[in-house]
């Protein structure tokens, strides 16, 4: 018994080294910080606009607001998955191309380390891509999504909506900073003014 | 002298390039495991846009080629050269 327990303590912190290989080998940390940032800014955004847009029109249904603002980042999440996938892959099959150029030898097929860290950064891009924006909408839609149950305003929900979207916002500025090493304080204001001058644009179109 | 002797490579220095993003350390530790390799010495001698260039000295008792062959093809590293090999007999 403790030596099964031993064994899958054992296999875990194998997969643990191995999956760590491949993301130093596959560079995808970088990627995957990149696409983690830029689309939860979508996400976020989308549903700012959804909310300001929907208030602005005198559509005052917060059911209204949740299933339409989750629809669209549900849509989001999809398509990110998809187009992720499809461009790391297309991206990674040149570069492997290109090393098999190089070394003048065959590495797809070979079940190489390079091959298989591979396939998990494209995995792991495409699910980022996707989960970024529906988590950044659904954490924005959630006073809504609350309001739908408890009475609360429409305003209300709206305003703590769009607190929290500010807030997320400036957290992706703050941890772009941290990555930068700049000041993270300065990242996080300059997303926020960004997220600001966006749903002004947006409150001049309705 | 007796009729029974074991013989085999003990060792063996290899040209061989590899993807920059392969580390020399986990290629060394891979290396080390197989059977009847001691040590493993890797020198980078070339260092390009894409690729590094390794000698790799293994050092060990009847070393099993086709084991080596097969972890260098699994880290994506290609054998440029053999550059020199040493075989021994050991009395039983």
């Amino acid at each position: 018994m403790w030596e099964e327990e031993e064994g899958i303590v054992e296999k875990i912190r194998d997969f643990i080294d191995d999956f760590e290989t491949y993301v130093e080998v596959s560079r995808v940390g970088e990627i995957a910080r990149r696409y983690f940032v830029m689309n939860a800014f979508d996400g976020a955004l989308t549903m700012l606009g959804f909310v300001v847009g929907s208030f602005l029109s005198g559509l005052k249904d917060p059911e209204v607001v949740v299933s339409g603002g989750l629809g669209a980042s549900f849509a989001m999440g999809v398509s990110g998955f998809v187009g992720a996938l499809l461009s790391e892959k297309a991206e990674r099959e040149r570069e492997i191309k290109e090393l098999e150029k190089i070394l003048f030898t065959k590495l797809k097929g070979t079940g190489s380390i390079v091959e298989r860290a591979n396939t998990i950064a494209v995995i792991l891009a495409a699910l980022i891509d996707a989960l970024a924006p529906a988590l950044a909408a659904i954490v924005s839609a959630a006073p809504f999504i609350y309001a739908m149950y408890f009475k609360i305003s429409f305003f209300t929900a709206m305003t703590v909506s769009i607190t929290i979207t500010l807030t997320i916002v400036f957290l992706l500025g703050f941890y772009l900073g941290k990555i930068s090493g700049e000041n993270p304080i300065k990242y996080g204001l300059v997303m926020v003014l960004a997220g600001l001058l966006i749903s002004l644009v947006t409150l001049f179109h309705v | 002298m007796s009729e029974e002797a074991e013989m085999g490579i003990s060792r063996i220095v290899i040209d061989a390039q590899k993807p920059r993003e392969i580390s020399i350390v986990d290629l060394a530790q891979a290396l080390v495991e197989a059977e009847g390799v001691f040590k493993v010495d890797i020198n980078v001698t070339e260092v390009d846009a894409r690729t590094e260039t390794l000698k790799i000295n293994i050092a060990g008792f009847a070393v099993d080629i086709d084991a080596i062959e097969d972890i260098l093809e699994e880290h994506s590293t290609v054998i440029r050269s053999i550059d020199a090999v040493s075989a021994e007999k050991k009395q039983l």
